[in-house]
C-alpha cells in the first residue's frame, strides 16, 4: 500500500526526472542550430492534449480507463511539466505580440486556475472536515428546507404553548429571512463567524421575555440556527470546490483554439527555422 | 445538540443524481420530487407517487423519505390523491458548467474569426516589436513571404513544403552581405567546403565534448548548416523587443557545425597562430632595432624619439585597429631629409634625361654620322628614363636590346651594326628633346604609353613630368645640342621622313629653335655637316660649362642641385634631374607606380631597369627603404604607400577591437600583450616580395593573455566576442539617389521658386535692395525705350531691343518669369 507521502515523493521524482530530461532535450536541440521554440512547442501541446483528455476521461467513467485518482495525479504533474515547457517556449517572459500576449494570459491563467483547483481540493476538505456535518452538496437545499420548517414550527409552537408571539415575531423579522437561502458564504470561506455570533447574541436576548418552555424552544431554534450555519458554511466549501472549475474548463478550450491559430501562424511565418 | 441533519439509510435518504443534465425545479426550495425530470429537462412528476394496485386495492407508494404513505391513499382509479402541479426543472450545476464552457469555446472561435479573418489581423498577429534596426519595416509583409497570402494563404503555408530561405531575399534587400549571403559565413561554396575540408582534418583526433557529442548523436546537424542554404532566421530572432539582441548566438550552437569543438575558449580553443600577424608590415619599420639603436642615438643627438606607443599609433574611429600616425608626425622628425636627398651620397634627384657619353672618336673613324654630340665630362649611360620614352619606336627598342652589354664610352671593339644602333640611339635621344620641346608633354605620354603598351590619363603625365616648364627642356636642348632643330630637321629629311614635326618645316630650319638666347652658345650652321649620305657627320662639342652660361647671364655661379634644394627640376652638365620635394613626392611615386605595374608585361625589359633606379635604397626619396614591395599574382609589383587600413565594409573573422581592452592592461599597456619577436630578421624578409613569407616583430597574440579575462564569469567568453559570422567584403549604403531638382518639392505650397530667395536676400541687406530696386526700374524704362544703349554700338542696342520686346512678349504671368 502506497502511502500518500510515498506517493507525492514518487510523483515528485518523476515529475523532476521529466523536467530534467526536457530541458536536456532542450538545449541539445539548441546546440544543433535549430530552433528549439519548435521542439518545446510540441512537447507542449502534446502535454495540453493529455491534460484535456482528464477531462474526457472523467465523462467516460463507464471505461475502465485508469483509475481517476490516477488520471488526476498525471494531471497535476504533467500540468507542472507543461508549465515548464511554457516558460521554456517563452523564454520566461512576456511576450511582445497582441496575440501571443493573449495565448501566454490564457495558458497563465489556466494554469494557475488549475494550481488553485489543486490547493482548494488539498486545503478544503479539511475545513469541510473541521466544522458541521459532512453533507452531500445536492441535499443542502433539502436539508436548510427541512431546518427553516422545523424552526418555523417551534416558532408556531411557542405562540401556541406560550401564548406569546416573542419568538414568532424574532422568527419572521430575523430568523425567516436568515432560512430562506445560503447566508453570509464569504464570510464562512474566509472564516468569519461574526453574523452567526450576532444571531445567536440576539437569540440570547430574547431569553429574558420567554417562561421556562419558551426558552426550551428558543434553545432548539438557536440549535438549529447552528446547524444552518454550519450549512453554509458546507454549501461554501463545496460550492467553491465545484466553483473553480467554471474558470479552469472554458479556459481550456478557449486555449486550445488559440494555440491551433499560433500553431499555424508560427509555420506560416517561420523564417526558415530547421 | 445540534440535530444530524442527513441519514444515509436507503429508505430515508433520497438518491443523489449530480451528474444528470437537469434537476427537479422545487429542489432549491428543499422539496424535490423523487423521480427528477426526465433527460429533455421536461418535468415527470404529476403526483408525490405512483400508487400500485395491491390485494386490497390501490397503495400509496410515496417513499419513506418524503414522508411515507400517505393516510387518505390513492383514488378509486388508482391515481394520487395528492396532485403536484408541474415544476420548471433547472439544469444542474454540470450541466451549467458544460453550457458556459460550451458558450466561452464558441465566443473565442468567433473572436477569432472576427480578428484573424478582419482588417485587423495585422495588428492581432503581429509577433510583437522588432529590434530598432528594424523600425523602419512597416509591414509582416515586408519581411515575411507568406503574409501576402491572407488568412487562407498563411493556412496553406503552414502546411505547405515551402523554401526555408524564402524569406532570405526580404532580408537580403536591405542586408548587402553578397551572393553568397545564405551560404554559411557568407562564404562561396568552393571555400567553404575548402575550410570544412582543413578543419574536419584538423579535428580528426580532437575530442568533443560530451554534450556537443550526444546532440550530434541525438539532433544531427542539418545539412544545410554545412550545404545550404541557410535562412536568417536560424540564428537571428525577431519580435523580441526594440533592445532585442539580434546576433546573440550560443557557443553551443557555433559549435554545433564547426568539427574542433571544445568546452570554452579558456579550455581548448585552438592557439592562434600568427594573428594578428597575417602578413608583413606595409611600412617597414623595425620597431627592434629603432628601439634599441636609432631612438638612443637619436636621443644623444638632441633629438626627441618618441617615447610611447601612443606617440605613433591611435586607434581609427571604431576603436578597433590601432592605426599608425602619418609620416609627418612621426618619421619625418628624422628621415625628412632623407627623402630630399640631404643624406645622399651622390646626385641628390634622380636623372630622367641624360646625354649620353659616346666614344665619338671611334663613331668619326667608323663613318658613324650622330651630328653634334657633346664630350660629357662624366661616364653618363643612357638612363633608364631615357630607354623608356625612346623605346616606342621598335627599331629603337631593338638597338637598345643591340647595345645592352657595349661599352658606350668604348666603341672600338664594337661591331657595325652596334654602331648603327648606336647612331640611332644618340639621334632618337636628339629627336626626343626636340619632339618635348616643340610638342610637350604629349610627346612624353605617346612615348611611354606605346612603351609601356598602357594608356595614361593626363593626370597621370602630368605626374610624371612633374609639371616641367617648356623653358626647361628647351634650354636643356639649347645647351647639349645648339644646333638640334637643325640637326633633327635635316636628319628626318635625310632618312626621308615627310612629317618632321608639326608645325616645323624644313624651311623652317633656319629659326632658332630654343629661343633661349641666354645660353650664349651659338654654333654656326656650317658646323651642320650633311653627308651626301643623309646621315651627319659626328661633330663633337665641349663640355658644357654652367659657370659661362650665369656669366653670361650676368648671374652668380650657384650649384643648380643646391639651388633645387626644396626639390623639382634642374639641370647639372648633361643630366636633367629631379629632385623630390619631399614626402609623397607624386614624381617619384608615379614614375615607380608605372614601373612596378610594368613587371610580368613585356614592357618590364624597361620598367624593370627604371624601377631598380627608382627603388634603390640609396636613390634618391628613398622610397621603397620604408615602402615595402609586394609582388602580385601576374608578376606586377604593388608598392605599398600606405600603413594598413581598415577596408571599409570587410568583415574578418576575427574581430578584436582595442579601445575597450585599454583599461583592462593596466601599467602594462601595449606590451601587455605585444612583446618583441624573439627572431630579429624582420628586416630580412622584405629583400622579397611574398608579403606572407615574413617574420613579425612582435610575437603573436596567446590565447593565455585573453584567457585571463575571457572567462565566462568575467568578461564573457562567447565565440561571437571575437567572431564575426559574415566573412567577406560587403557593399555599403550609399547616399540614396536623390535628385536636386526635387529640391523645390520641399518649398512650402504655393510659394514661387525663386520669391523665398529674392525677399529674404533683400530683407537681409537694405543695399541690395537699393540696387535690385534700380535695376527693376531700369529694366522697366529699358522696356519703355527711354534708356538708350549708351555701351553697345546701335546694332547691339537694337538686339538689345528687340530681346527686350521678345522678353515682354513671352513673359511669364509668374513673378519668376521676369
Amino acid at each position: 500500500m502506497t502511502t500518500f507521502g510515498q506517493r507525492r515523493l514518487r510523483n515528485w521524482a518523476i515529475t523532476g526526472m521529466m523536467a530534467g530530461l526536457i530541458v536536456a532535450i532542450e538545449l541539445l536541440y539548441d546546440m544543433s542550430l535549430r530552433d528549439a521554440a519548435f521542439l518545446n512547442g510540441w512537447i507542449l501541446f502534446a502535454g495540453m492534449v493529455l491534460l484535456a483528455i482528464f477531462n474526457l476521461r472523467k465523462k467516460l467513467n463507464i471505461l475502465p480507463l485508469v483509475r481517476m485518482s490516477t488520471w488526476l495525479q498525471l494531471h497535476i504533474y504533467t500540468g507542472l511539466v507543461c508549465l515548464l515547457l511554457f516558460l521554456l517556449h517563452t523564454d520566461f517572459s512576456l511576450p511582445n505580440g497582441p496575440f501571443e500576449i493573449i495565448l501566454w494570459i490564457l495558458y497563465m491563467t489556466m494554469t494557475i486556475s488549475g494550481l488553485v483547483g489543486v490547493a482548494l481540493s488539498r486545503f478544503l476538505p479539511h475545513r469541510i472536515s473541521a466544522r458541521g456535518e459532512r453533507v452531500i452538496f445536492e441535499r443542502i437545499p433539502v436539508l436548510r428546507a427541512q431546518i427553516a420548517r422545523d424552526i418555523e414550527d417551534l416558532a408556531m409552537t411557542s405562540v401556541k404553548e406560550t401564548r406569546a408571539s416573542t419568538i414568532a415575531d424574532f422568527y419572521v423579522q430575523e430568523l425567516a429571512p436568515y432560512l430562506r437561502r445560503p447566508k453570509h458564504l464569504i464570510g464562512h470561506l474566509i472564516g468569519g463567524t461574526r453574523p452567526e455570533r450576532r444571531l445567536h447574541v440576539a437569540i440570547r436576548e430574547l431569553e429574558r421575555y420567554l417562561d421556562e418552555r419558551g426558552r426550551q424552544i428558543l434553545v432548539e431554534i438557536d440549535h438549529l440556527v447552528s446547524a444552518k450555519a454550519d450549512l453554509d458554511y458546507q454549501y461554501a466549501m463545496q460550492l467553491t470546490l465545484k466553483s473553480w472549475l467554471f474558470f479552469h474548463l472554458p479556459l481550456n478550450y478557449g486555449l486550445m483554439l488559440f494555440t491551433l491559430v499560433h500553431i499555424v501562424l508560427v509555420y506560416a511565418f517561420a523564417t526558415g527555422a530547421p | 445538540m445540534k440535530p444530524r441533519l442527513q441519514s444515509f439509510n436507503h429508505r430515508a435518504s433520497a438518491y443523489e443524481r449530480p451528474a444528470q443534465n437537469w434537476v427537479c425545479g422545487r429542489a432549491i426550495a428543499g422539496r424535490p420530487c423523487a423521480l427528477g425530470p426526465d433527460r429533455q429537462g421536461t418535468c415527470r412528476t404529476l403526483a408525490e407517487c405512483r400508487p400500485k394496485r395491491g390485494q386490497s386495492g390501490w397503495v400509496c407508494t410515496r417513499p419513506k423519505s418524503a414522508g411515507g404513505a400517505c393516510e387518505q391513499g390513492p383514488f378509486a382509479d388508482g391515481t394520487c390523491c395528492r396532485e403536484l402541479p408541474p415544476c420548471i426543472p433547472v439544469r444542474s450545476l454540470r450541466s451549467r458548467r458544460g453550457h458556459f464552457t460550451a458558450f466561452t469555446t464558441l465566443v473565442c472561435l468567433g473572436l477569432l474569426i472576427l480578428l484573424v479573418g478582419s482588417r485587423i489581423n495585422t495588428d492581432l498577429i503581429d509577433a510583437g516589436t522588432v529590434n530598432t534596426g528594424h523600425a523602419e519595416v512597416e509591414a509582416c509583409g515586408d519581411c515575411h513571404t507568406a503574409f501576402d497570402g491572407g488568412p487562407v494563404g498563411w493556412l496553406k503555408a503552414a502546411f505547405a513544403d515551402a523554401d526555408p530561405v524564402a524569406d532570405n531575399e526580404k532580408c537580403l534587400a536591405c542586408h548587402k552581405w553578397g551572393a553568397d549571403a545564405s551560404n554559411a559565413h557568407t562564404l562561396p561554396r568552393p571555400k567553404l567546403a575548402d575550410l570544412i575540408g582543413k578543419f574536419e582534418q584538423a579535428a580528426a583526433d580532437a575530442p568533443v565534448p560530451w554534450t556537443i557529442g550526444v546532440s550530434r548523436t541525438v539532433f544531427p546537424t542539418p545539412l544545410e548548416a554545412h550545404n545550404g542554404p541557410l535562412a536568417c532566421g536560424a540564428c537571428h530572432k525577431e519580435h523580441e523587443g526594440e533592445d532585442s539582441d539580434l546576433v546573440e548566438v550560443t557557443n553551443a550552437r557555433c559549435q554545433s557545425c564547426h568539427q574542433l569543438t571544445f568546452p570554452s575558449f579558456s579550455d581548448g580553443h585552438p592557439s592562434f597562430g600568427d594573428y594578428p600577424y597575417l602578413r608583413r608590415t606595409r611600412v617597414i619599420f623595425d620597431h627592434d632595432s629603432h628601439n634599441r639603436k636609432n631612438f638612443p642615438e637619436k636621443k644623444k643627438q638632441g633629438v626627441k624619439p618618441p617615447e610611447t606607443c601612443d606617440s605613433c599609433h591611435a586607434p581609427d574611429a571604431t576603436g578597433r585597429f590601432m592605426l599608425t600616425a602619418d609620416f609627418a608626425d612621426t618619421c619625418a622628425l628624422c628621415h625628412a631629409e632623407d627623402i630630399i636627398g640631404e643624406t645622399v651620397a651622390g646626385p641628390k634627384g634622380t636623372p630622367v634625361i641624360a646625354v649620353p657619353e659616346l666614344d665619338l672618336i671611334t663613331l668619326a673613324e667608323r663613318g658613324i654620322a650622330i651630328g653634334e654630340w657633346p664630350e660629357t665630362p662624366l661616364a653618363i649611360d643612357v638612363s633608364p628614363y631615357t630607354k623608356l620614352l625612346i623605346a616606342a619606336d621598335p627599331v629603337i627598342a631593338e638597338d637598345l636590346q643591340t647595345i645592352e652589354l657595349t661599352d658606350l664610352q668604348d666603341l672600338t671593339e664594337a661591331s657595325d651594326a652596334e654602331l648603327q644602333s648606336v647612331a640611332r640611339i644618340a639621334w632618337s635621344i636628339k629627336e626626343l628633346m626636340f619632339d618635348l620641346t616643340i610638342s610637350g608633354m604629349g610627346v612624353l605620354e605617346t612615348q611611354v604609353e606605346a612603351s609601356l603598351d598602357s594608356a595614361l590619363d593626363t593626370d597621370t603625365v602630368g605626374r610624371l613630368v612633374g609639371h616641367i616648364p617648356q623653358d626647361v627642356i628647351a634650354a636643356a636642348g639649347a645647351v647639349w645640342f645648339p644646333n638640334l632643330k637643325q640637326e633633327v630637321v635635316a636628319y628626318r629629311e635625310a632618312k626621308g621622313d615627310a612629317t618632321v614635326t608639326p608645325g616645323i618645316q624644313g624651311d623652317d630650319a633656319d629659326d632658332d629653335l630654343s629661343n633661349d638666347q641666354s645660353s650664349g652658345t651659338t654654333q654656326p650652321d656650317a658646323q651642320v655637316v650633311l653627308a651626301q649620305s643623309g646621315t651627319i657627320e659626328v661633330q663633337s662639342l665641349p663640355p658644357a660649362d654652367p659657370a659661362a652660361e650665369n656669366d653670361a647671364l650676368g648671374l652668380p655661379t650657384l650649384d643648380p642641385e643646391e639651388w633645387a634644394k626644396a626639390g623639382g627640376w634642374y639641370r647639372k652638365d648633361y643630366i636633367l634631374y629631379y629632385r623630390p620635394v619631399g614626402h609623397e613626392d607624386v614624381v617619384l611615386r608615379t614614375w615607380l607606380d608605372i614601373s612596378a605595374q610594368s613587371f610580368g608585361t613585356p614592357a618590364e625589359r624597361y620598367g624593370d631597369a627604371l624601377f631598380q633606379l627608382l627603388a634603390d635604397k640609396n636613390t634618391p626619396g628613398k622610397c621603397t627603404k620604408c615602402h615595402s614591395i609586394d609582388q602580385q599574382p601576374g608578376g606586377a609589383l604593388a608598392i605599398n604607400w600606405g600603413t594598413f587600413q581598415p577596408t571599409v565594409g570587410e568583415s574578418q573573422f576575427t574581430s578584436f577591437v582595442h579601445s575597450t581592452h585599454f583599461s583592462a592592461v593596466g601599467d602594462d599597456g601595449c606590451i601587455a600583450c605585444h612583446r618583441l619577436n624573439e627572431d630579429t630578421n624582420y628586416l630580412k624578409f622584405f629583400e622579397q616580395r611574398d608579403p606572407h613569407q615574413f617574420v613579425a616583430n612582435f610575437g603573436p597574440m596567446k590565447r593565455e593573455v585573453c584567457a585571463d579575462c575571457h572567462v565566462e564569469q568575467s568578461a564573457g567568453d562567447a565565440c561571437t566576442q571575437c567572431h564575426q559570422y559574415h566573412i567577406g567584403e560587403f557593399a555599403i549604403e550609399g547616399i540614396p539617389p536623390t535628385r536636386i531638382d526635387d529640391l523645390d518639392k520641399t518649398r512650402p505650397e504655393g510659394q514661387p521658386a525663386d520669391a523665398g530667395e529674392e525677399e529674404a536676400s533683400l530683407d537681409a541687406n537694405p543695399i541690395d535692395a537699393d540696387v535690385a530696386e534700380t535695376a527693376e526700374s531700369e529694366v522697366a524704362a529699358e522696356q519703355s525705350g527711354l534708356i538708350p544703349d549708351l555701351l553697345s554700338g546701335p546694332e547691339e542696342a537694337a538686339t538689345t531691343a528687340g530681346d527686350a520686346d521678345g522678353a515682354a512678349a513671352g513673359q511669364s504671368p509668374s513673378p519668376s518669369g521676369g
